[in-house]
């Protein structure tokens, strides 16, 4: 018995340390704290004919997640399923609001796809057409913007800012390195970009993380050259290291959430212009007390919504306003915000195949379900 | 089984640890068991022949498992999941209980940084108990049998989809019905009756049962007059086993011949989808727009072998695949390759712009090979050519991307229609999927020799 038993005692020890080895090695460096928590693609585009939305569902991630659309028409009361047809939407949807009830989307790469197909409606989801495909979006929600004449901006995965003019290819703008080289960061020592939009006036804007603390990096292109962009930021946070969330066009404006610090002292505040970036308007800090944010969502007249890690939501009603603390969120795997007009906000929480949708009156204290979709999802399609 | 080319176990990069061979090969060889009679149960030396036949499965699984160029000791390889991990990776998206896929993704994190380390434990962990049970002694064998049951409990959990609780699985996979035949095995050897009485098994004590006893050798066994009593005397419970052990022989023996052979993935890519279909019909005609923004008739190509495919260059699985298919071909192909014509038609009418097709041939490498036509047009245009070659597009909903089937065509120097090659990789990862390209190239140079 005893040769068996040094047998299996060897084997056991053997196991124990290719087990040690296993767990010593080195794993890859982790950025630090709350700021390296990507935001989430799932986000809602008002405009003034619809507000979409874009909601993960399916699987938590990888082949068996499918990306929704979703569409309210203005001044309906039911949601429902556009999704792009004839593509995978593993990857993400990155939405880009068009005039009317239009929309241009973007498809992130996913699995064998490296590139992203472009898609847009003009008719609420009726007809779909295809725009030149860009190379692969970023995983930001603000990498694809379309300007007020229909031409888009695209930030891809690289750090690479195209556009492309109504009816036309893509053409190269700039990139991080290049943009990072210009007068206009200097200030900003701008370590990367995180968001494309174009202002009121149709010329491209660029966000991002500046290295040097208590900057906001925003900058806007015209004439042929960059310009700074940047709102004058309050000395509190002048020692904050500051990233740039979400930039966006929305009808009463460019609005950009920033988020200014990292771990339990972090704070998030919204910043508007009417102006292209010469002049901003900014809300009250908010202190994310070791949470951070989860998707943000926009709307019309500039509210902002806000998921956070700890289920709860925020939303600021506009220029001026201050945050206002949502009932908690209701159940689901994700939770996604959308504000149509009239101070209401919706509340998309998918699960699986099913969307709840639930609704914030403006006096209300809770949430009530309005509405749930049932979407077909096939799974292993992508498989 | 047949119908998974043998559970895939010879196609590259499946192994054991998926289920290959799927579970239905240790619920034939359950079958096979149970159909034994009674008083092959009566000795230990069932148990000892499930233990061996165990032992040897396994330690072949070992050496698949340690093979070179099967990938299974990279972890990450090229910025991508090895096989291990990419296949850990997919049975985590298999729609189950979140708390067991979140089981899975975490191991296949886990594979993809230790890819080295988790093979070799496998691969000790299945050779040494593959030894264990190919030597059957029972001190040798409990320990193994524990170590057995703790690998299938871990693989089961950590590596295989539970499907059957999502809804897409149709069986709990084979790290059950594995452990419980080892276990069955074990209990043979040690649970068997010490020894029969002669009174209790009449028939064995005539003399017409020389050389079928127990005790006696193989060798005698094997004499004719032996055997002939052995069949002449085999009850239906060992017809039926006989039969079913032949039935997977029969099966294993040429897949496993097929890795030896040069033309192997020709073999293997017929096991998962079937010969090709011979026809010889005038191909049917068509002028689209290639990647360069010509127009390409397909009369333009008489004189050249085409080998026509049909993507979706907007595809996430398959499409890709196929292209690397066609590519290798060319590649395979050599010299002649410039006498034959890779050319594929864009399934899918709505992303149906030459910038599609264009950043589909730079995605796949295929903007430089100059035998390389993705032809393009209008859905009027391609509709009537889907119809033609009785490709079959459905949109899907809830963001799936086109459905549409996979096949390949030969078509002649004269323009003929001489082949027909269901090209649908199969289930599993890239890495799992079946070569079409030895299958693509061989009938293309069988055209132009007989040429």
């Amino acid at each position: 018995m005893k040769a068996p038993r040094r047998a299996v005692g060897a084997l056991a020890l053997a196991v124990a340390i290719l087990a040690a080895g296993c767990g010593s090695a080195s794993r890859p460096a982790q950025a630090g704290g709350s700021s390296a928590v990507p935001l989430s693609l799932a986000t809602a585009v008002t405009g003034p004919g619809a507000i979409w939305a874009a909601v993960p569902m399916g699987a938590a991630s990888g082949a068996n997640q499918f990306w929704q659309l979703f569409m309210l028409p203005a001044g309906a009361a039911r949601w429902s399923l556009q999704t792009p047809p004839d593509i995978a939407t593993n990857g993400a949807l990155i939405l880009a609001g068009q005039a009317g009830q239009g929309i241009t989307v973007g498809e992130r790469p996913s699995l064998s796809l490296t590139f992203s197909a472009i898609t847009t409606t003009r008719n609420g989801g009726r007809t779909w057409a295809t725009l030149p495909p860009a190379s692969g979006l970023a995983d930001v929600p603000d990498a694809l913007a379309a300007a007020p004449d229909g031409g888009l901006i695209a930030l891809g995965g690289s750090q690479q800012v195209t556009i492309a003019r109504p009816g036309g290819g893509w053409t190269t703008l700039t990139t991080r390195r290049a943009l990072a080289a210009t007068p206009a960061t200097r200030a900003c020592a701008l370590t990367g970009l995180t968001a494309a939009a174009y202002t009121a006036a149709g010329s491209p804007m660029m966000a991002g993380t500046c290295g040097r603390a208590g900057t906001a990096g925003i900058f806007s292109y015209a004439g042929g050259t960059w310009h700074q962009a940047t709102p004058l930021l309050p000395a509190s946070l002048a020692g904050q290291h500051v990233r740039v969330l979400r930039l966006a066009r929305t009808g009463a404006g460019d609005v950009a959430l920033l988020q200014a610090g990292t771990g339990p002292s972090a704070t998030l505040l919204a910043a508007w212009t009417s102006d292209g970036g010469q002049r901003w308007r900014l809300s009250p800090a908010f202190r994310l007390g070791g949470a951070y944010a989860e998707s943000v969502s926009f709307g019309d007249s500039g509210a902002t919504a806000v998921v956070l890690s700890s289920h709860r939501g925020e939303t600021l009603a506009g220029p001026g306003a201050p945050w206002r603390a949502l009932p908690p969120l209701p159940a689901g795997r994700t939770v996604t915000l959308a504000l149509p007009a009239g101070e209401t906000t919706d509340a998309l929480a998918a699960t699986g195949g099913s969307l709840t949708v639930w609704q914030l009156r403006p006096s209300a204290a809770a949430w009530a379900r309005t509405q749930a979709i049932k979407v077909p999802i096939q799974y292993g399609s992508s498989s | 089984m047949f119908g998974e080319s043998f559970g895939g176990i010879f196609a590259p990069g499946l192994t054991w640890l998926f289920g290959a061979p799927g579970a239905a090969l240790a619920y034939c060889a359950a079958g096979a068991l149970i159909a034994l009679p009674e008083r092959s149960w009566r000795t230990p030396r069932l148990g000892r022949v499930i233990l061996a036949g165990l032992g040897l499965f396994l330690a072949g699984m070992a050496v698949l498992q340690a093979w070179p160029g099967r990938g299974f000791w990279q972890g990450i390889s090229g910025g991508q999941p090895g096989t291990l991990a990419g296949m850990v990776q997919t049975m985590a998206q298999t729609s189950q209980p979140r708390v067991i896929s979140d089981l899975v993704s975490g191991f296949g994190v886990f594979t993809g940084r230790h890819g080295f380390a988790v093979n070799l434990v496998a691969v000790v962990a299945l050779g040494v108990i593959g030894v264990a049970f190919i030597l059957g002694r029972r001190t040798v064998t409990r320990p193994a049998l524990a170590a057995f049951l703790a690998l299938c409990l871990a693989d089961w959990v950590l590596v295989e989809d539970m499907g059957i609780f999502g809804g897409l699985g149709t069986d709990p996979n084979s790290m059950i019905p594995m452990a419980l035949l080892a276990a069955g095995g074990y209990l043979a050897v040690t649970r068997a009756p010490a020894a029969v009485p002669a009174a209790a098994e009449p028939a064995a004590a005539g003399p017409d049962t020389i050389g079928t006893g127990p005790g006696v050798s193989w060798r005698e066994r094997l004499r004719p007059a032996a055997v002939r009593q052995s069949v002449a005397t085999a009850s239906l419970g060992t017809m039926i086993s006989a039969g079913a052990i032949a039935v997977i022989l029969l099966g294993a023996a040429p897949m496993a011949a097929a890795q030896a052979s040069p033309a192997a993935s020709t073999i293997l890519a017929q096991a998962v989808d079937g010969a090709s279909v011979p026809v010889d019909i005038p191909a049917p005609g068509f002028t689209l727009t290639d990647q360069h923004g010509r127009q390409v008739p397909l009369s333009g190509l008489r004189g050249k072998v085409v080998l026509l495919t049909f993507l979706d260059p907007v595809c996430v699985t398959d499409c890709p695949l196929i292209a690397q298919e066609f590519r290798q071909a060319g590649q395979l192909l050599g010299g002649n390759a410039r006498r034959v014509e890779l050319v594929a038609v864009d399934v899918n009418p709505l992303y149906n712009e030459v910038a599609y097709t264009q950043a589909f041939d730079r995605q796949e490498g295929l903007a430089s090979v100059p035998e390389w036509l993705y032809l393009t047009g209008s859905p009027g245009r391609l509709r009537p050519v889907y119809r033609a070659y009785g490709v079959a597009s459905q949109t899907a909903p809830g963001g799936a991307m086109l459905a549409h089937n996979d096949v390949a065509f030969v078509i002649d120097q004269a323009g003929h229609l001489r082949q027909e090659l269901n090209f649908d990789p199969g289930p599993g990862t890239a890495a799992t999927k079946s070569s079409f390209a030895a299958e693509l190239a061989d009938a293309a140079t069988g055209l132009l020799g007989a040429s």
